[in-house]
């Protein structure tokens, strides 16, 4: 395969700050697990956390094994030439829904909470806009900020949490473990199948994260565990404050984010934290956006995926504003149906590569892997 | 259609209407062909170089040819030399008296080594060198007979004192400043960098005005690849006339279109030796106080001479209020547009009252308003800086004060825009090396503000952010020291000397330790009661 | 805001250029297949003939026939 261009390689740091970012960025879905376990939403998340360890466990392994090369090059691999291609073209297809549906929720979000009478096209456009410029540029340019949107989103969640104290009540949490155990097996299988699997992308993503020979296990497990801690917070935050109404709220934590108030004089702050939001969501948007160019480029054999940026994202545009006919189809099909969807790319995909690869491994010499791909110090 | 063919057309159209008004044709000029190196070499008759050299140079008024016999007037000699560009003192006693004084009958090829008295005395057989040398403010000597030209340098032209300079005034640290003289300038940044690995590559550029551009750099520090890329961008130019180290920058800099500059420049000697000490390269431009340093980062910008006299708190601190200045001063009218226009119910109630107070006369919309005050600074501002100074003054008290007060009196603006302006516009100051892009930033969160509110700052704040986070400057990452690398010593915060032990990740090759690690033993001599 | 998106697919022409230059014919053509069915896309939206979406329908395949899905309320 052709050598990473400079501009698309992050480094190490980076790559830990882009998937915690990518995880605080799923701050804003929320909704799709508080409708289902309502104040217990907080139990469901740290049991989703800890039972998608293997996951990221399968990810690292796949990453280790094939240094250099992206998910494209090791379904070839495990599948041969046309399964693999096969394989490609449905994580293909699920970047890019993954792409059209944060886009929905994106403008959806703005037009609700911050621009109510622009129309969601408008919204959407510059977003789409934004985020193709972004990965016009280069992952390297979509990475570089990880670091600071993950220091923004940590002081203004510091900062949510001291304003809403007085709104928070412990009593909110109670009663604990009243609802029925499908509710909890739904609720911990929505997270991790919505925030926390689609790490999946960071297959794509690896190839282009300079390494200089060190394991990127550390990277990810604190990149999971900032993110992790993010969204508990989060939740924590909205139970306390909305406690059992929050099942009842499309975005509890604007909801929570509404009763912030900083001192008498200012109040109204969750436009300034929709902002934020705004920002993590383009992040979020911008990384599953490179990861579904990348494995069209590669399926297509483009040697650079730039000349595909106007055309697909016009296609995302449109597809985001048909993909379900409305928000409550949306909503529902997100917590009953999608999850169920998911796995299939997210983890029976990666597993059944996995289990390939080791059985081939066992029987036949690994191929010639290539070296990592050549990093200039200059660039960060 | 071809520019020669266009080029012709237009001669013509312009000479027949000459012809019609006047009646007659106007000469074509010829141009005086410019002898090429090693194309025109001497002759052994005075006479004949002479003609030459008369021919060539114009036998201007300032041209000087003195003619003279020496060695008891069996040989004749002649010097050439432009009048202004000589000290005729130093021609007089390094070339003239030693001559004429001498009796013994010298050969013109022995004059060089026996009888002149000048440091830098050279000789060529070429004229093209010859008539350069001329230009440049030294002396030529031409003998009957002898096929070399002696060159002696005598330059003498008038030129401004080393004295503070404008752009970049301190209140602690050096206060001096390059001036327009090339050699001054060199030997600024040579009595700060007293080493022999500083290097200083002399190249000329302009086919007209051939100016000298000087190359300077540490040569164990800096990447070799960066000063490759210099020389080749610097011997690409194919232009007539460099002026100013500003001509240069366009031609060489990574991002023409861009807003934002990819080179830094400086009028200050201890700025200019402390960048090329961190690894970067310095191009010196003959007739410009401006010295130009590759590569640059976004972070230069909001460094001055003065953060690094004074004690690292203080620094910190004033470089922090210029962030805050410049995110004010680009992103405020901006916000308050946004904010006034969009989310009211950010402004908190009382405040709300007031400005809506303030405005419930005046006819424009926030944005409007914002856009006729940004305007009527940025005229402002220009006519201050192109008026005689004293005039200047009084022109901007006169449009700030007044004019500003007159415009809320009619109700054309109301005055928290005056002060969200005027606040803006002061910030402006505190980075005076973004004040370009400055204006065009601020125009662009004002339209995206003005649009779409909050979300279309937002949006043109990460447009802002992908632009400069895929700038480079002579291959280094532009935005270098706001992202997770080591490069954070020298950002926001200004770490004490002693704590800067490298030189920053990226630029430097090489010789990466500047500070062997050292404590300061403050605590040692408080113990020992100052002992 | 139709007819802004009507012009958007048509943008990048601007790179054709770049990539007669640099690409190879297998990839010019791609990416003209890919332009016309963008445009055809895009343009069957404007004028409402797009309604269906494969994953709307996938889900309520499986919800409703295969019943591969948690109980609802």
């Amino acid at each position: 395969m052709n050598p990473v261009p400079q501009n698309n390689t992050i480094n190490n740091v980076s790559f830990m700050f882009t998937v915690a970012c990518f995880i605080q960025s799923s701050t804003m879905l929320t909704a799709f697990v508080t409708t289902i376990t309502g104040h217990d939403t907080w139990i469901v998340t740290a049991i989703a956390s800890i039972l998608s360890i293997p996951l990221m466990l399968v990810i690292l392994a796949l990453v280790k094994r094939f240094p250099g090369k992206g998910l494209f090059e090791i379904n070839d691999f495990a599948f041969g030439k046309i399964g693999g291609t096969m394989v490609s073209i449905v994580y293909m297809f699920f970047f890019f829904l993954l792409t059209s549906l944060n886009l929905r929720d994106a403008s959806n979000f703005i037009n609700q909470t911050v621009m109510n009478n622009t129309p969601m096209m408008a919204l959407s456009i510059c977003f789409m806009g934004l985020v193709a410029y972004a990965t016009y540029k280069g992952l390297n340019v979509i990475g570089k900020y990880a670091a600071a949107f993950v220091i923004l989103s940590f002081f203004f969640i510091g900062i949510s949490m001291l304003t809403t104290m007085l709104n928070a009540d412990a009593g909110n949490f109670l009663p604990m473990l009243r609802l029925p155990v499908v509710k909890y097996i739904q609720g911990t299988h929505v997270l991790m199948t919505i925030p926390f699997g689609e790490l999946v992308c960071l297959l794509v993503i690896a190839p282009y994260i300079a390494r200089n020979g060190k394991s990127l296990g550390k990277e990810l497990c604190w990149g999971f565990f900032m993110g992790v801690i993010t969204f508990l917070a989060v939740v924590v935050r909205d139970t306390s404050v909305l406690g059992n109404t929050m099942r009842y709220f499309a975005l509890p934590s604007f909801q929570t984010l509404k009763l912030a108030k900083f001192t008498d004089t200012l109040g109204h702050l969750e436009i300034i934290f929709a902002i934020i939001l705004l920002v993590l969501l383009y992040f979020r948007i911008a990384i599953l956006y490179f990861c579904y160019l990348v494995m069209l480029s590669k399926i297509l054999r483009f040697q650079n995926y730039n000349y595909l940026i106007i055309p697909t994202s016009c296609v995302i545009l449109v597809y985001s504003f048909i993909i379900f006919s409305s928000f409550q189809m949306h909503m529902d099909y997100g917590n009953r149906v999608i999850p169920f969807l998911w796995i299939i790319p997210e983890l029976i995909l990666p597993v059944i590569t996995l289990v390939v690869i080791l059985i081939r491994r066992k029987k036949e010499k690994a191929p010639d892997t290539q070296n990592a791909p050549e990093v200039n110090d200059a660039v960060t | 259609m071809p520019k020669k063919v266009l080029k012709k057309l237009l001669y013509q159209w312009y000479r027949e209407k000459f012809q019609a008004e006047t009646g007659e044709i106007p000469p074509i000029p010829e141009p005086v062909p410019k002898p090429s190196a090693g194309e025109h070499t001497l002759s052994l008759s005075l006479d004949e170089n002479l003609a030459y050299v008369k021919k060539t140079l114009g036998n201007g008024g300032d041209l000087i040819v003195r003619d003279f016999c020496y060695a008891e007037g069996t040989h004749r000699a002649a010097l050439i030399y432009l009048d202004g560009m000589v000290n005729s003192d130093l021609i007089t006693q390094s070339i003239l008296q030693p001559i004429l004084c001498t009796h013994a009958d010298v050969e013109a090829a022995a004059l060089k080594n026996l009888v002149l008295c000048g440091g830098d005395v050279t000789e060529s057989l070429d004229m093209a060198t010859l008539l350069d040398k001329c230009l440049y403010g030294d002396t030529v000597l031409l003998a009957d007979g002898y096929t070399k030209g002696i060159i002696v340098s005598t330059k003498g032209w008038d030129k401004r004192a080393v004295s503070e300079p404008q752009t970049e005034s301190v209140v602690r640290g050096p206060r001096e400043g390059f001036t327009e003289n090339f050699r001054t300038n060199t030997a600024l940044l040579r009595r700060r960098i007293k080493n022999t690995a500083l290097r200083m590559d002399q190249i000329q550029i302009g086919r007209k005005t051939n100016t000298n551009v000087c190359i300077c750099y540490i040569e164990n520090v800096v990447r070799p690849e960066v000063v490759e890329m210099v020389k080749t961008r610097l011997s690409a130019i194919k232009t007539d006339a460099v002026l100013d180290s500003g001509y240069l920058e366009e031609f060489i800099e990574d991002a023409p279109f861009s807003i934002f500059p990819t080179l830094g420049y400086t009028e200050k000697p201890d700025v200019a030796a402390a960048k090329v000490l961190e690894g970067r390269v310095c191009i010196i431009v003959d007739g410009s106080p401006f010295v130009l340093t590759a590569p640059m980062l976004f972070i230069e910008s909001f460094q001055t001479s003065e953060d690094y006299a004074v004690r690292s708190f203080y620094a910190s601190f004033n470089r922090f209020l210029r962030f805050f200045a410049y995110f004010i001063t680009v992103f405020g009218p901006a916000i308050y547009v946004a904010i006034t226009t969009y989310h009211q119910e950010l402004i908190p109630s009382t405040l709300l009252f007031t400005i809506a107070q303030a405005r419930e006369g005046t006819p424009f919309p926030a944005f409007i308003e914002a856009l006729i005050m940004v305007f009527s600074f940025e005229i402002l501002r220009e006519a201050g800086v192109r008026l005689p100074r004293p005039v200047g003054q009084a022109i901007s008290i006169v449009g700030a004060l007044i004019m500003g007060d007159a415009a809320v009196s009619a109700g054309l603006v109301g005055a928290p825009m005056v002060i969200a302006i005027a606040i803006t516009a002061v910030s402006g100051f505190a980075v005076p090396e973004h004040t370009d892009s400055i204006i065009i930033l601020r125009l662009l969160a004002m339209i995206c503000a003005a649009v779409l509110g909050g979300f279309g700052l937002a949006v043109a704040v990460l447009a802002i952010l992908i632009h400069l986070g895929s700038l480079k400057s002579f291959g280094v990452a532009y935005f270098d020291g706001f992202t997770a690398s080591r490069n954070q010593q020298d950002t926001i915060v200004r770490m004490p000397l002693w704590f800067m032990k490298k030189r920053p990740k990226g630029i430097v090759y090489h010789d990466v330790v500047r500070t062997q690690p050292f404590i300061p033993p403050a605590g040692k001599n408080s113990e020992n009661g100052g002992g | 805001m139709n007819v802004l998106l009507m012009a958007l697919p048509f943008l990048s022409l601007f790179s054709v250029k770049n990539l007669t230059k640099d690409g190879t014919k297998y990839e010019i053509f791609i990416f003209l297949a890919i332009f016309t069915l963008t445009v055809f896309f895009v343009y069957l939206y404007i004028f409402n003939h797009l309604k269906f979406s494969f994953l709307e329908s996938f889900c309520r395949f499986l919800d409703e026939k295969l019943h591969i899905s948690y109980p609802a309320g």
